[in-house]
C-alpha cells in the first residue's frame, strides 16, 4: 500500500514537472545565436554577455546564446558559424571579421530564411555586393576620427587646449582599413584649420613604435596633436612626448593626445588628464540591439533601412568618471585595474 | 711488445645506412705494437670500418672490444679518450679556424685568470708552429693563419703533426701520404714505423699495396664491405695479395709470423 | 714607408675581421647622414635615442650571431623576447622582482633548450623548428594574457633591480651599459675560451669537429639556450624601462636580429661572424629606420632598404671571407 502511494505521488510529480517544462519551452518562441569573435579571455566579452542577459529579461520569449572561442582564428570562427547555422536558429548575430570567409555560410543561412544581423564589424563592400544581412549594428570608423577631431576643435574654441599646427595619426597596422578610416575622419575634421596632417606607421611592437614616433616628433617640431588609433598605444605616445619634454597633458600648452576605445586604459588616460578624449563604440548596444531587431523582424516584419550606429560617443573628462564606473561594472575591479597601464 | 689480448677486437660487425649495407660480417683483431695495412679499392669499406673504430658510426650488429672491454657507446670523444688518434681524409680540419686552433681542437690548453679558464694562446701557437714546421710548413705561414689558406700538402702536415703530438695507443692513418711530395712521404712512413716501435697500434689505409707491404706486419684486404684477406706480410708477397684483390674471391688466410 | 706599413697592418687586421663590412657600412651611413641631415642627426636627443634602441636590438642580434655561427638559425627570438618580457610582468606579483627576473629568464632558457634538443636529437632543420617555436611562443603569449597585458605596479617599477636594469646612470640608459657588458662577456666567451673554439669549429665543419671529439650536439644546444636567454634578457631590459606594453611585443624582431647579424658579417654557412659586427648591424638598422622617418620617407622605404642592404652585405661578406680583402691589400 505504501509502495503504491509512493509510486502514484512520484508519477504525479513527473507529469507536473513535464508539463511545466514543456510549457516553459513553449514560452521561448525564438532562439537567437550570437557567434562572436570575443572569447572569455577578453574582458570585453562582458559587454555582450551582460546586454544579452538584460535582453532576455525584457523579452522573456526569446532565448539567446553566446558562442565564442578562446583560440581565435578565422577558420575557427567559420566552423562555429556553420555549426550554429546547422542547428537552425531563429536569428544570427555575427561580426563580419572576414567577408570572403563568412560569405558562404551567411548567404546559405539567409537563403534558408534565417535573418542575420552584423555587429561590431560590417561588411565594408557597397550594398548589392555585400552580404545581404538585415542591418549592421556598431560603430563607424570614419565618424570616430571625425567626431574626436571636432570635439578637439570645440575645446580649442573654449580656450582649453592649443590650436593644432601639426597633427599626426599614429597607426599600428598599415593594412587595417578601419584604422585608415579613423585617420581620414580626423583629417577631414582638421582640414579647415590649415594644420599639417600626417599618417605615421608606427607598428604594433612597442619599442619600434616608440622609436618611430620619437623620430617623427624630432623632425616635425610643429606637431602638437597626436591621435593614437588604438587605446593600448596611447600610454606609449604620451610617454614619448613626455620624455621629449613636449608637455602632452591636457592643458593650454604643449602637445595634445587623442585616442579611441572605451577600454580601461583609454578611460583612465582621460581621467588622469593625459588624454583629451576617447570614444565609445557603444559595445553594450552591440549585444542588445541586434537581438531586438531580430525580434522585431519576426514579430512585426520590421527591418532597418540603414546601418545602426551605436557610436562614436565622446568620452571626455566630464563623463569619464561615469564611464569608469560602468566599465568597472562589466569587467570587474580586478580586470579593470590590471588593464590600466598608465604609470 | 706483446699483450694478453688484442687491443682492438671486431666481431661480426654489420653496418647499415638505411637499406645500404656498408659493412658485412667483418671480424678482425688488432694488436699493440703492430702496423696493419688496410687495403682495398674505393668503396671497399676501409674508411667506414675505421670510422666505427674511432667512434663516428655505431655498428648495427656485432661487437667491438677495446683493451678487453666491450665498447657500448660510440662517440669520437670516447675513442679519443681511449687513446685513438686519427688522420682522416675528408674530415679533421675546420677551414674557418687557424692552424693553432685546429691543432688543439678538443683538447685546448687553458690558462686560468681569476679562476676562469681562458685559452692559452701562447702555448697553442708555439707548440703547433714547432710541430708543424717539422713537417714542412713554410716559414712565412703563421699558426694564426686560417687553415683554408693552406695547400693540400700543408693541411696534411697539420693533420699528421697533430696525430704525432697527441699519439697515445692507436694511430689510424687514412691515406696519409695524399698531397705529399716524395720526401714527405718517406718521412710519414718512417714515422709510422717509429710509432709502431714505440708500442702503438698503427692502422695504415692505402691503395698502394706495394708501398704498405714494406712497412706493415700484416695486411687486411676489404671488398664490398667484407674482409677478404688477412695475412702477415712474410707469409704472402705483395704480388700475391694484389692477385687476391684482382680475383675478388673469398680468401681468408691467417699465417703466423715465423 | 712606415705609414703605409702601419696602414696595411690596420687594413690586414680589419679585413680579417668579419665585421669589416659593417664598419664600412656604418662609416658610409654616418657620412651620408652628415651630408643630408647634419642638424637633425647630430643632436643629443637623436644619438641617445638611436644608441638606446640599438642596444636592445644588439643583444638580440648577438644571441642570433652565436646560433648562426653554429650553422643554425633561430626564428623565434622575437617571440621569446616577448614571452620572457610578459612573464617578467606576470610573475612579479607572485615572485617579486628578483624572482620574476630569474623565473622569466628560466622560461627563456627552457624555450631555447626545447628547440635545441629538437634540432639535434630530432635531426630537424632549425629553420623549421624555430618557426614552430615562433608560433608556439606567440600563442602562449595570447593565451596567458587574453589579448591585453596588465600593468606593472609602481612599487615594482621603483624596485632597485628594476632600476638597475632599466634606469639611467649619469644620463646613459641602462640598456646601453648592459649591452656593452654582454658584448664584452660574449666576445671573451667566443674568442678566448674552449667553448668558443668548439662553437666555431661546430659551425665551420661539424663533421671535422665531431671527429676531434667535440660534442657538437651539446655545443648547438648551448648556443640555442644562450640565444634565447639573451633575447629574454633584452625583453626584460625593455620592460624594466618602459613597462607599458602589449601582446604584440617583439613582433617581427627576429627578422631585425637576423638582418643585423648577417649585415654584421655572420655567414649562414656557419663558423664565421662577429659580435661587434652584429652590434654595428643593429646600429645601421635602427639608425636608418630613425632617419628615414625623420626625413619623411614612406614607411615602405625602410623595408626595401633593409632588403637591398642585406643582399649587398651577404655578397660583400662572402667576398671578404674568400680572401677578397687580401686582394685589396696585395693590390696596394
Amino acid at each position: 500500500m505504501k509502495v503504491l502511494r509512493a509510486a502514484l505521488i512520484g508519477a504525479a510529480a513527473a507529469v507536473i514537472a513535464f508539463a511545466v517544462t514543456t510549457a516553459y519551452a513553449q514560452d521561448k518562441k525564438y532562439r537567437f545565436v550570437m557567434v562572436s569573435h570575443i572569447g572569455s579571455n577578453d574582458a570585453n566579452m562582458g559587454w555582450l554577455t551582460e546586454s544579452l542577459k538584460t535582453f532576455e529579461e525584457k523579452y522573456p520569449d526569446v532565448k539567446t546564446e553566446y558562442i565564442s572561442t578562446n583560440n581565435y582564428s578565422v577558420q575557427e570562427h567559420v566552423r562555429l558559424l556553420e555549426q550554429a547555422i546547422s542547428t537552425k536558429p531563429d536569428g544570427i548575430a555575427v561580426p563580419i571579421v572576414d567577408s570572403d570567409a563568412f560569405e558562404g555560410p551567411l548567404r546559405k543561412a539567409i537563403d534558408m530564411g534565417i535573418p542575420v544581423v552584423a555587429f561590431n564589424i560590417p561588411d565594408s563592400r557597397p550594398e548589392g555586393e555585400r552580404i545581404p544581412y538585415l542591418t549592421y549594428v556598431g560603430g563607424d570608423e570614419y565618424l570616430t576620427g571625425k567626431r574626436l577631431g571636432e570635439y578637439a576643435l570645440q575645446q580649442v574654441e573654449a580656450g582649453a587646449i592649443p590650436k593644432p599646427t601639426g597633427v599626426v595619426c599614429a597607426v599600428h597596422d598599415a593594412a587595417h582599413q578601419g584604422l585608415k578610416k579613423r585617420c581620414a575622419g580626423m583629417k577631414d575634421a582638421m582640414e579647415k584649420t590649415g594644420a599639417k596632417f600626417e599618417e605615421l606607421f608606427i607598428g604594433a611592437e612597442p619599442a619600434q613604435a616608440r622609436t618611430a614616433l620619437q623620430s617623427f616628433l624630432s623632425a616635425n617640431k610643429d606637431t602638437n596633436y597626436i591621435f593614437s588609433v588604438a587605446g593600448w598605444s596611447s600610454p606609449w605616445v604620451w610617454g614619448v612626448a613626455n620624455d621629449m619634454g613636449l608637455k602632452p597633458d591636457v592643458d593650454k600648452e604643449g602637445v595634445t593626445v587623442l585616442t579611441v576605445d572605451e577600454a580601461p586604459v583609454s578611460i583612465e588616460g582621460v581621467r588622469a588628464g593625459h588624454v583629451l578624449a576617447s570614444n565609445s563604440q557603444g559595445f553594450w548596444l552591440q549585444g542588445y540591439a541586434p537581438m531586438e531587431w531580430l525580434y522585431w523582424y519576426h514579430t512585426l516584419g520590421y527591418r532597418p533601412n540603414s546601418d545602426i550606429l551605436t557610436g562614436p560617443i565622446i568620452i571626455n573628462k566630464d563623463n569619464a568618471d561615469k564611464w569608469a564606473a560602468l566599465v568597472r561594472g562589466v569587467f570587474g575591479d580586478k580586470a579593470y585595474d590590471e588593464q590600466n597601464t598608465w604609470k | 711488445m706483446t699483450a694478453q689480448h688484442p687491443l682492438i677486437q671486431v666481431n661480426n660487425l654489420d653496418l647499415f645506412f638505411g637499406q645500404f649495407r656498408a659493412l658485412n660480417n667483418v671480424s678482425v683483431d688488432f694488436k699493440s705494437g703492430e702496423l696493419v695495412g688496410l687495403v682495398g679499392d674505393n668503396g671497399a669499406g676501409k674508411t667506414t670500418l675505421i670510422r666505427v673504430l674511432c667512434g663516428i658510426h655505431a655498428p648495427t650488429r656485432g661487437e667491438v672490444y677495446f683493451d678487453g672491454q666491450r665498447v657500448v657507446e660510440f662517440h669520437p670523444k670516447l675513442a679519443i679518450d681511449q687513446g685513438i688518434e686519427t688522420i682522416q681524409q675528408s674530415v679533421g680540419l675546420c677551414d674557418n679556424l687557424s692552424i693553432a686552433r685546429n691543432f688543439y681542437l678538443g683538447r685546448e690548453p687553458v690558462k686560468r685568470i681569476l679562476g676562469i679558464p681562458f685559452l692559452d694562446f701562447r702555448k697553442m701557437r708555439d707548440i703547433s708552429a714547432r710541430v708543424i714546421r717539422e713537417f714542412g710548413l713554410r716559414e712565412n705561414v703563421s699558426p694564426d693563419d686560417e687553415v683554408e689558406r693552406l695547400s693540400g700538402g700543408e693541411r696534411q702536415s697539420v693533420k699528421i703533426g697533430r696525430a704525432v703530438e697527441f699519439k697515445n695507443r692507436v694511430v689510424i692513418m687514412d691515406e696519409p701520404t695524399n698531397h705529399l711530395s716524395v720526401r714527405e712521404r718517406e718521412h710519414v712512413n718512417e714515422l709510422a714505423l717509429q710509432l709502431r716501435s714505440q708500442g702503438l697500434l698503427v692502422i695504415y689505409i692505402t691503395h698502394d699495396i706495394f708501398q704498405v707491404h714494406k712497412l706493415a706486419d700484416r695486411i687486411v684486404i676489404m671488398e664490398n664491405g667484407e674482409k677478404i684477406a688477412d695475412a702477415s706480410t712474410d707469409s704472402m708477397t705483395a704480388e700475391e695479395l694484389e692477385e687476391v684483390i684482382r680475383q675478388g674471391g673469398r680468401v681468408v688466410e691467417k699465417r703466423e709470423k715465423k | 714607408m712606415l705609414r703605409s706599413l702601419a696602414l696595411s697592418n690596420v687594413f690586414r687586421l680589419l679585413e680579417k675581421a668579419p665585421s669589416f663590412g659593417a664598419v664600412i657600412g656604418v662609416t658610409v651611413m654616418l657620412i651620408a647622414f652628415t651630408l643630408v641631415d647634419f642638424s637633425g642627426w647630430w643632436t643629443k636627443q637623436t644619438i641617445s635615442n638611436v644608441v638606446h634602441f640599438t642596444s636592445l636590438l644588439a643583444i638580440l642580434a648577438m644571441g642570433q650571431a652565436l646560433v648562426i655561427l653554429s650553422k643554425e638559425i633561430d626564428l623565434s627570438v622575437g617571440a621569446v623576447y616577448g614571452l620572457t618580457g610578459i612573464s617578467f610582468i606576470y610573475l612579479q606579483p607572485i615572485l617579486g622582482v628578483p624572482g620574476s627576473v630569474i623565473g622569466s629568464l628560466a622560461i627563456a632558457m627552457l624555450c631555447g633548450w626545447v628547440q635545441g634538443f629538437a634540432v639535434v636529437k630530432g635531426k630537424l632543420p632549425s629553420m623549421i623548428v624555430t618557426l614552430g617555436g615562433l608560433f608556439a611562443f606567440r600563442g602562449i603569449i595570447y593565451v596567458l594574457t587574453g589579448g591585453s597585458v596588465h600593468s606593472f605596479p609602481v612599487e615594482a617599477q621603483n624596485h632597485w633591480l628594476t632600476q638597475l636594469l632599466g634606469g639611467e646612470f649619469m644620463g646613459i640608459k641602462g640598456a646601453i651599459i648592459w649591452m656593452l657588458l654582454v658584448l664584452l662577456i660574449l666576445s671573451a666567451l667566443l674568442w678566448t675560451t674552449r667553448f668558443g673554439n668548439r662553437l666555431l669549429a661546430t659551425g665551420g665543419n661539424a663533421d671535422s669537429a665531431l671527429s676531434r671529439g667535440i660534442r657538437t650536439d651539446r655545443v648547438k644546444i648551448a648556443a640555442f639556450i644562450l640565444c634565447a636567454c639573451l633575447a629574454g634578457f633584452s625583453g626584460i631590459l625593455t620592460l624594466a624601462d618602459e613597462p607599458q606594453t602589449h601582446v604584440t611585443i617583439g613582433e617581427l624582431l627576429e627578422l631585425d636580429a637576423i638582418a643585423a647579424a648577417v649585415i654584421g658579417g655572420c655567414l649562414l654557412t656557419g663558423g664565421r661572424g662577429s659580435l661587434v659586427g652584429a652590434v654595428l648591424g643593429a646600429l645601421i638598422l635602427v639608425s636608418f629606420r630613425y632617419e628615414l622617418i625623420a626625413l619623411g620617407a614612406p614607411s615602405s622605404w625602410y623595408i626595401s632598404f633593409v632588403g637591398a642592404l642585406l643582399i649587398a652585405s651577404v655578397i660583400f661578406n662572402q667576398w671578404l671571407a674568400r680572401g677578397g680583402g687580401l686582394w685589396l691589400i696585395q693590390g696596394k
